[in-house]
Order: structure tokens, then sequence, then C-alpha cells
């Protein structure tokens, strides 16, 4: 204790009192600040009916997010006092998180969905299919062989709290989601040249080149208009503003739970259910537990497989079940030895049995995939199933023999995965992976694994011969499963190396043309040349599950994976 | 962490001459040990089945044919356990060792030292010490990535400050006794003095401290492999197959997660017992009052 | 040493070891390949943007500049915002999660101080008789059990066989408290929510249990010590010899052991929060634990270094208090 010796004992004592004072200072401080990120409008809560009381508290939402440093005391009504009748509630759990409210930076599906639901775009998909059809626009037109095209809004949309949208509005909010250049932006700033009003309800896009999916496009939330309260020139995370969507935000605590109700301006049908809570579970065994115990009405996104197949056993439940158009492929590495030998490509494609890893690892809630193209999705073909088969370990072992390797000269594989980022079941798709492989009998697989920011480091750096990935669309066109993974300007995220200048040439092509007849041929034939080239191996696509209570009506699903809470009610 | 404690509790001890009696904690430990280390040696021989091949047989419930049951992948669960208990060992061992092998002569020369650079060290030391050991762990081990070796480094670094500290402060002592003051006044070479006079003195101790903290470094390393920084499947690590249960305990199999659980508790009671054993044995100058 | 100065030395090495360990983790994060741009834009980004991000994060500086920047900050009281995810303040990420690890803390640490008194006197009570070696081996058998093995045996028996306790999570959602201090037993009492107050604590048990019966391992044979060492002074001889009863005998020298005892558990604070890690993980308990674990996951820079600094000076601080409760009641320690 010799170290107190040269230092003169007041001075120690004001620096011991200005360290503790600053730490409750400091407490207290995150205390407050933690609270206010709560955009909380009591006054809302308590509104049963919708009537005019709503215009009046909307401007209670608006003010609030800009005073975030307000303690909320006045959060002493809860859920539970102001309750409304059974019949305009839905309480849904999620896993997911809410990343960013703001349609210009928010790149991830949950997100997506959400946003779905509080704003919309000038185009949208009919609900259960993947057609798309008129929104805030109610026609428009192409010219110029598809590079300037032309919507026509509806002249009754209006913002949440009755603000008129206009063409300003949707001009403001593209260009603002091109100025900040967030996550998603590239949606936009690849396609569009220039974006304008013609007139109060006319818009015109000008893009860089003609874009045959462009309406797709148009149906991403970065092209949603939004509510004039968002920063024009930063990202604006937690604003709750919105856009002119059929519902609006009420509530929001992050990680925690968002109220929506009813927008009293959204110019469609209005949805059924007055008020929709989304819950944030931190995983998988709560968010069963809740849907067990009744705390909420609807579990969706993500339930394990195991936990679906003994939720199906429960009577007061119902398990709702699409397909999806999320698919797991391995990516294989073209420049490294000894995959960049296309024999061996092929003799792996061969030897993995998609029905297996379906039933032991996913219990039966994926279905094989045999292209990169879902299945349901036109010009989709089961290429890999006609060139391979299912499990041929005959086929792989002659392939593998004419690539020069045999019982005493063994292929050597390394097989990486991540284990959060996909779920708990990554572990088990890559033991079923190496179990299947080996049992060629000529190859030897070492697993590796790194966690998400690593892997994603390794994989741009083209350091992994065989990677396990994932692909959620970022919207719903063939040209989405198959330009980022195989044209050589699009693929380098994939650390494949894969350059084929004829498929370049295909896709190329197929994203001009605007006949979709004409299209699926050249993807067709793209298909065709994966199969064969095999940079990528495509697994299993995800079916989309949901679980709910009996009397819940209304839940439509399609390969957007968006679940639309508007189109909701009660039974009975 | 724990070991602390235990220390303090020893010297306690060996101050206030309180002791138990007891010689049954050597013999229970053994009794625990033995057969542990002899199934896990002899895994080749008398494992069933190959711990990483999967099978049709999933979450089989145990049975004659199957003593653990099956995971989900239709693994054999009594192979893996023998198996693992492989990993386990060598992760946990090679570990202390390479902690004491560190850690002791840092603390010898520190002690013995003293000085400028002894203060640094034992405050560097200190403040590892102070800090949640498994935390400390988390973040080295997610740095190196996941395999055998990168845990026994990462979990290295976390006991080091154990041995340092417990070698350091009789160091002092012993260094101050009249014993060792003679022989410095007699010009022996400083060498000779710490192996002759410090490190004799010492090997109690450190032998106890040694036992004690493998049996803590079994609990870390579980915790460890259970957090996913040990091994990548199929390779067969208790805390890891654990982990990979879990999913499974709402839907009821039970035996997914009760026996890999098991023996890492026997592991590490085993070791505990011994060196709580070793610790009476050891220490002569205890008396029960 | 006087009272104050020994505090004042305490005080000030309290900021070499906060000092230490940030410069371990902050290094120690720039070392894992990949940083939190990469985990945030997503697969597709192009090159080019995450260079731009990252230049607008300033990572594209060298280290030891960022490192000195950092602990500027630092200094400042300001730990920076998240990396990732809404790219909140660090310091209200921490808050938000805090007050879930504090709860649990303290309800294990009760739990184990009970279980640790019970035994430690019964052990000390019939010193060298069986029950005092049973009360051992309890000792040993509780220090081995495997948190999370522990836990999920709990999760399986109490929650999904007998239905009696929730096994995961904190709170009923739809009886979370108005948030007050953030820990919902306080709030659920403060605001008169006795729903709340139930469903928090029904959430409470098994975790608490957990973590406090592997915690009360270590503390029975601390109990145990120190008693029997009270019980060899002279002044409980003089009363043994009186003929007190064993139960008077055990109340007085508890009595005098009692603050000594409980600032030794004190000191073992960091093995709870370690314990609390593992216990988070397995109950999914919204605490420091498993926000940390995380955010490692992700390279979370800011967050991951935030937590760090004020998991070491909430340790630090907590030492800080019990070395001086302990100065106080003992002057040896502080020569």
């Amino acid at each position: 204790m010799k170290i107190g010796k040269g230092l003169s004992t007041s001075y120690i004592v004001l620096g011991i009192v200005l360290i503790i004072i600053a730490a409750v200072a400091g407490y207290y401080a995150g205390l407050s600040a933690g609270k206010g990120v709560q955009v909380t409008t009591t006054t809302v809560l308590q509104t049963v009916t919708q009537t005019k009381t709503i215009t009046e508290t909307l401007g209670a939402t608006t003010t609030t997010q800009t005073t975030t440093t307000t303690p909320t005391q006045t959060t002493t009504s809860t859920p539970t006092t102001t309750t409304p009748a059974k019949e305009t509630k839905i309480v849904i759990g999620v896993t997911d998180k809410v990343t960013d409210l703001d349609p210009a930076n928010a790149y991830d599906f949950y997100t997506w969905e959400v946003l779905s639901n509080i704003m919309e775009g000038l185009v949208k998909y009919k609900p259960g299919t993947t057609q798309i059809v008129p929104a805030i626009a109610e026609r428009w037109e192409v010219k110029d062989n598809g590079k300037v095209w032309i919507f026509y809004l509806r002249k009754d949309v209006k913002f949440a709290d009755g603000t008129p949208l206009t063409a300003k509005d949707v001009v403001r909010s593209i260009e603002r989601v091109m100025r900040i250049n967030g996550d998603p932006a590239w949606l936009v700033t690849s396609f569009v040249d220039k974006v304008e009003a013609l007139d109060d309800y006319t818009v015109k896009f000008t893009l860089k080149k003609p874009v045959s999916y462009f309406l797709a496009l148009v149906a991403t939330p970065p092209y949603f208009p939004v509510h004039p309260a968002y920063n024009p020139d930063q990202v604006d995370s937690d604003q709750t503003a919105g856009g002119a969507g059929p519902y609006k935000i009420v509530k929001w605590v992050r990680d925690q739970e968002l109220v929506l109700e009813v927008n009293p301006y959204y110019y469609g049908e209005k949805p059924k259910i007055q008020k929709v809570i989304i819950r944030f579970y931190k995983d998988a065994t709560t968010l069963r537990l809740a849907i067990e115990n009744g705390e909420i009405d609807i579990a969706w996104r993500t339930l394990r497989p195991i936990d679906i197949e003994s939720l199906k056993n429960n009577p007061n439940l119902q398990v709702i079940e699409v397909p999806g158009a999320f698919i797991r492929y391995m990516i294989l590495n073209c420049q490294m030895e000894p995959t960049n030998n296309k024999l061996v490509r092929q003799a792996i494609a061969a030897a993995i049995d998609r029905n297996d890893i379906a039933q032991r690892v996913f219990m039966g809630t994926v279905e094989p995939l045999y292209s990169l193209v879902p299945i349901g999705m036109w010009s989709h073909i089961d290429v890999f199933k006609e060139k391979y088969g299912d499990g041929n370990i005959e086929l792989a072992k002659q392939l593998l023999a004419k690539a020069g390797y045999n019982e005493n000269n063994k292929l050597k594989l390394e097989l990486w995965y991540t284990p959060t980022h996909y779920g708990d079941t990554e572990a088990d798709l890559a033991q079923v992976l190496k179990e299947q492989l080996e049992a060629t009998g000529v190859i030897e697989v070492t697993i590796k694994s790194a966690e998400w920011t690593t892997y994603l480091d390794y994989t741009r750096k083209g350091m992994l011969m065989i990677s396990l990935y994932g692909w959620y669309p970022d919207y719903i066109d063939p040209d989405d499963y198959l330009t980022p993974f195989l044209h050589s300007e699009a693929n380098s995220w994939t650390g494949s190396g894969y350059s084929n200048p004829e498929v370049d040439k295909l896709l190329d092509e197929a994203a001009v043309k605007t006949d979709q007849n004409e299209r699926a041929k050249y993807y067709e034939q793209v298909q065709k040349i994966l199969a064969e080239d095999v940079p990528i191996i495509p697994l299993i696509q995800g079916k989309l599950f949901m679980v709910a209570k009996k009397d819940v009506g209304g839940i439509i699903l399609d390969p957007t994976m968006l679940f639309r809470y508007y189109l909701l009610y009660w039974k009975s | 962490m724990v070991i602390g404690m235990r220390i303090i509790d020893y010297l306690l001890r060996l101050r206030t001459g309180l002791g138990y009696p007891g010689k049954g904690f050597i013999i229970a430990g053994l009794g625990i040990l033995i057969p542990l280390l002899l199934m896990t040696l002899l895994a080749p021989l008398i494992s069933p089945y190959d711990p990483t091949k999967g099978s049709r047989d999933i979450l089989q419930p145990p049975s004659p044919a199957h003593f653990f049951g099956t995971n989900n992948l239709g693994q054999d669960l009594f192979s893996r356990i023998l198996w693992g208990g492989r990993v386990v060992l060598t992760v946990v061992l090679v570990s202390t060792i390479l902690s004491a092998a560190i850690g002791v002569p840092l603390g010898l020369l520190s002690g013995y030292l003293g000085g400028k650079i002894d203060r640094a060290l034992a405050m560097i030391m200190d403040s590892i010490y102070a800090f949640p050991g498994l935390i400390l762990a988390i973040a080295l081990a997610s740095v190196l990535g996941p395999s055998i070796i990168n845990a026994a480094a990462a979990i290295a670094v976390v006991y080091i400050p154990t041995y340092f500290r417990m070698t350091r402060g009789p160091t002092l002592q012993l260094k101050a006794s009249q014993y060792v003051e003679a022989a410095i006044a007699t010009g022996a070479p400083t060498k000779r003095i710490i192996f002759r006079h410090i490190l004799p003195n010492l090997a109690p101790t450190l032998t106890v401290v040694f036992t004690l903290n493998t049996a803590d470094s079994i609990l870390t390393e579980a915790g460890l492999s259970f957090l996913g920084f040990v091994v990548t499947p199929p390779t067969p690590d208790w805390g890891f197959d654990l982990k990979a249960g879990q999913p499974f305990l709402p839907a009821g199999y039970w035996w997914l997660i009760t026996f890999p659980g098991i023996f890492i508790i026997l592991l590490s009671l085993g070791f505990g017992l011994l060196g709580e054993g070793l610790n009476e044995l050891l220490s002569p100058k205890e008396k029960t009052i | 040493m006087g009272l104050g100065r020994f505090i004042a030395v305490r005080a000030l090495l309290m900021i070499p070891t906060v000092l230490i360990l940030l410069t371990f983790v902050f290094f120690v994060m720039r070392i894992i390949p990949g940083d939190p741009i990469l985990a945030m834009v997503g697969m597709k980004a192009p090159p080019q943007r995450i260079e731009e991000l990252r230049h607008m994060a300033g990572l594209d500086k060298p280290p030891y500049i960022q490192y000195i920047e950092y602990l500027w900050n630092v200094l400042h009281g300001d730990l920076g915002r998240s990396m990732i995810w809404g790219r909140r303040p660090v310091i209200n990420e921490i808050m938000d999660r805090f007050p879930a690890t504090l709860e649990l803390t303290i309800s294990a640490f009760t739990v184990s101080v009970l279980i640790g008194l019970l035994t430690g006197s019964m052990a000390a009570l019939r010193k060298g008789s069986k029950t005092d070696t049973a009360m051992r081996l309890y000792g040993l058998i509780a220090w081995t059990l495997f948190i999370p093995w522990f836990g999920m045996m709990l999760q399986i028996v109490f929650g999904v066989w007998l239905h009696w306790l929730p096994i995961a999570g904190r709170i009923d959602p739809d009886l979370a408290p108005p948030r007050i201090t953030g820990l919902y037993v306080l709030d659920s009492i403060l605001t008169g929510r006795w729903d709340s107050l139930v469903s928090a604590i029904r959430y409470l048990i098994l975790p608490s249990i957990t973590l406090g019966v592997v915690l009360s391992g270590a503390y029975t044979r601390l109990v145990r010590n120190n008693l029997v060492e009270v019980f060899g002074q002279d002044y409980m001889t003089t009363y043994r010899a009186m003929g007190l009863p064993p139960k008077s005998l055990l109340r007085k020298a508890l009595r005098n052991a009692f603050i000594p005892l409980i600032t030794m558990m004190g000191l073992q604070f960091a093995i709870l929060l370690a314990g609390a890690v593992l216990t988070e993980t397995t109950f999914s308990w919204p605490g420091m634990g498993t926000f940390l674990l995380e955010r490692i996951i992700y390279v979370d820079y800011t967050t991951v270094q935030g937590t760090i600094v004020f998991f070491a000076l909430f340790v630090a601080l907590i030492n800080f208090i019990v070395d001086i409760i302990y100065a106080i009641i003992d002057p040896r320690v502080r020569y």
C-alpha cells in the first residue's frame, strides 16, 4: 500500500467523490435516456374507439419523438388496464428484431414486414400471390422500351395524421433514400437515374437502363413514400411517423414491444383488428412457451422445427404452412484446390441427399431444392435432380474416380458453417452433409466454423472452400436468385470466384427483356449451366410456419414472406 | 475463481490450525476419477458406435441398444460421452499445465525480485483475477476461433493469475524468512535459492492448487464448450452436446441433456474431492481442534 | 494507514484495473477478423460501400488512434454508440439490461447466503461429525453443479413436467411494471402491481435457485470455518461453560461472524457475475450476459468494450465497498 504515499489525501478524497458522483449520475442519466426511447402516447392507448381523439393525439406521437429525453412517467396505464375487447386486438410474437424503422436504412426481412404494414408503396403484391397490383399508384405506363416508368397516383391517399400524399412526397422519399445511401439504397440507386413529379399525382422514373422487373423493385420498402417528419438528410432509426399504410405505430419500445393501431386515413379497406401488438422474444424457446401459455395469439418467425412438430399436437392451436422464398445452399470455391476441379464439384452435388437433410435436420419443415430459383417461381426447373439425382453415391464415386480420387487418395474437403446466424440447426446441417459426403468412402470432410462477421470476412476474401449460406430475396424475381450468385460482376460476396461470360451475357439480356416467357428461356438456360458448373449447390427451400390460436382468421402467407397484419380477424 | 476462495480458506486453516479428518476424500476422488479416466482411455474399445456417425434412429430414449439414447441426428449418446471425455481432459490438462507453467515462474520471479516490476505484474494479475473468468475466456476464445488448442489457451490465461498469486505471496514470505536470508548471506546463487529453498516449500500448496484448479477449469471448459467455443461438430464434447440438446428441452427429450451434464459434474467433483484430500494430506501443520 | 487514506488508495487502484481490462478488450476485439460494418450491411453490399461505412465509423484509422480517441471519450463519460442495430448509445443499451442482471444476482446472492448460513452452521455445530462431512460434501457438489445443466434439470422438472414455473424469460410481458428502477420486483412493489410482483417472482425462482445453489457451495465452507474459528475463541468457551444451549451459542457466534462473512461473500462477486452469464443463457434472461454474448458474435466494438468497462467498474466498485467495510471492521487489513 505504498502507492498512495506521494499524493495528498484531500486530492484523493476529491477523486473518489467525483468517481462516485459520476457513477451515480451515469446510472441515472442512462436510466432516463433509456426510458426516453419509449415513444409512448398513453392517450392513444386509452382510446378504445377510434374517433377524432386520435387525430388530436397524433400530434403527440410526432412530438414525443423529438423530446426523447423526457422520462415517460406517464406510462402508468398499461395494456391490461386499457385492453379493448378481444375482437380488436391481436398479439403476435417474434424472435426477430426491428432493426431500423427508417426504410432508407432497414434491410432485413422482419423490419420490411413491419414497414409494409405501416407504409405502402406505389404498387404491392396481391396477398397470397406474387402478382403485383396497384396500391398508391392506380395505374402506370412503361415507355422508352422499359426505361421510363410513369405512375399515376390515387388522389385520396393520406398519411396517418391526415396529411395528403402527393407526387412530391414520393419524389422526396425516393430522393431521400438515394441521398442517405443506406444499406438497401442500391435497390434504388443501381436502377433509377432520375425521379420527378410531373404534377401532383404523376411520378416519372427515368432508369439507367431498361429493367424488366422494375415493378418488383418498386414494391420494396426503399420505394415507400414516408411522412415529411423523417429527417431529410439522415437515417431516422426510431421515427414512428410511418407512411400511408393500413396501420400506424402508437408505441415502440425497442426489442420489447411494438404497438400498431389502424390508420384512420388509410385509403383502402380498413383492417378488422384495431390494435396489433408485436412482442419481441429472446429465442425460440420463449416464443414457443408464449404461444403455449396463451400469452400471444400468433407465434411468427421463427420457431424451431422440433417445436413446430410438437405444437402440431396441441388442440388449441393451428399450424399454417406455406412455401417460403428462403433458400439455403452451399458455395463452392472455384479458385481453391481441390474444389476448382469441376468434377469434384459435380461429385459433391451428386452425393448430397436433400431429403435426408430435410428430414433429419429440419424435421420436414423445409423442402428439398434442386435449383437456385425457388419452387413455385416461374422458370424454376429441378436441374440438379435431373442431372445428378439425390444422394447418388455411385455417380459421385465415378466422378471422383475420373478426378483421380479413390480410397487411398481421398478427397479432403473443408466445410464451413456459422453457428448462430442461421439458428441452432446449423451445426446439425454441417454434420449431416459431412456424413453424406463421407458415405462415398472417397471424401474426408473437416467441419469448421466461424462467427458471422468473421465468416463474412473470410468469405469475401475467398478463404473458405465450402460454405453454407442462406438467401432471402430482395425482390420477387428469378433475377434476384441468379444474378447475385452467378454474374461475375455481382457475385464477389460469395467468394466463389465463379465467372462464366456466357452466364453473364444471358443474365444481362434477361434483365432487359420485358416478355416473361422470353425471359424464362434465358433463366432456364442459366440454371442448366449452373448444374453443369456447380459453383453453388442449392440444398433446401424454407417453408413458412405460423402457429396461431384456432380462432385467428385471415392468415395469408406467400413467398414474399411479408405477413399482412391488416388481413387478420377473429373467427366467431 | 472459486479456487481463490479455497486458497484463502486453506491459508486461513494453516494459520488457525483448523482442519478436517479424512483421507476419505482422496479415496472418493480417485474412486470417481479412475473409472472415468479408464472409460475415456478405452473409448475406442468399449464405445458401441462411431460417435460421429448418425443414423435413422433419431431421438431414441435410453434402451439396451443405446444406453443413453440417441440425439436428433441419430448419434449414440453413450459413445459420444465416452469419446467426449477425451476432448474435455485434453483441453483441461493442457490449459492447467500451461497456466501453471507461466504463472508459477512469474510469481516466483516477481515475488523474489520485488521492485517496480513486481508491483506492475501484481497489478495486472490482480485486475485479470478480479474480472469474471468465464467472460474473459469467452472474449479470448471468440478471437481465436473454436479449436481444442485455442480453448486451452483461453482458459490458461484465465488461471495464470491464480498461480501467480499463489506463488508470489508465499515467495515473499519465504524470502523474508531467516532461513532464506541466511542462504542469501552465505552467497548462494539466486537460482539455487529459488530451486532449493523456495520451490520445495511451495510444492505442497501448488499440488493442491493444481488439482483444485483442474476441477474448476473443467467447469470453465464446459461453459466455453456450451457456448460453442471449443469444438466444431461432429467432435463429441460434453458441453457442446449439452447445448445441442437444449432446443429439445421444451419438447421433453430429457436424455439429451441429462447425461452430458452428469459427466461434467462427476469429473469436476472427482478432482475436487481429490484436491480436498490432498489439501489435508499435504498440510501436516494442521490439527483438528 | 488511516481509514481515509486506505479508502483513497483503494479508489485509485480501481483505475488501473479498469484501464488494463479496457486496453486488453479493445485490442482483442480488433484482432477478430471482420468488423461490425460487415455484420450490418448484409452479404451483398459492394466493397466500396463497406469502405465508405468504415470511414464514417472511423474504423479506417489506425487502431492506436482509435484507442486514444476511445479512451478520451470514456474519460469524458461517453461510451459511444453501438455499431449495429439502431446504433443506440451504449450506456442506454447497458441500462436496459443491467437491472435484469442486478435483480438476478441479488436474489441469487440471497439464496446462496441463506443456504450457506444454514449448511455452514450445521457443519460448525457438529464439527467432526457425519453432518460436518456431509455438509462439506454438499459444498463440493454444489460448487461443481454445472450451471446450464442444473438449470435445465430444474426447467425440465418444474417447467416441462410439473408445469409449476416458467422456464424462460423475465416476466409475463403483459404484466411488466412501469420502469422506475428496472428491477421488476421492486418496481411492482413501488407501483402496487401485485400481479406483476407475482409474475416477476415466479420467473425469478428457477434462475435464482440455479445460481444461488451453485454459489452456496463456496459459502458453506466459508461459514463453517468462520464459525468454527469463533467457537474456538475464549468468550465462546466461557459461554459454553455457562451451559448455554447450542442454539443460543450459534446465535451469538453468528452475530459476531455475520458482517465479516457477508463481506467475504461480497468479495466473490466476480464469480457471481460469471455464473450469471451462464444462468442468463440457460433461462433466456435478458441481462448483461446474454447481451454481451450476442454482441461479441457480431463484434460490436463499442458495445462489447462498454459492457466490459461497465462490468469491470461494477466489480471494482463492489470490491471497493466490501474492502472499506472490511477495513472498518478489521483494522488489521489496512496495514
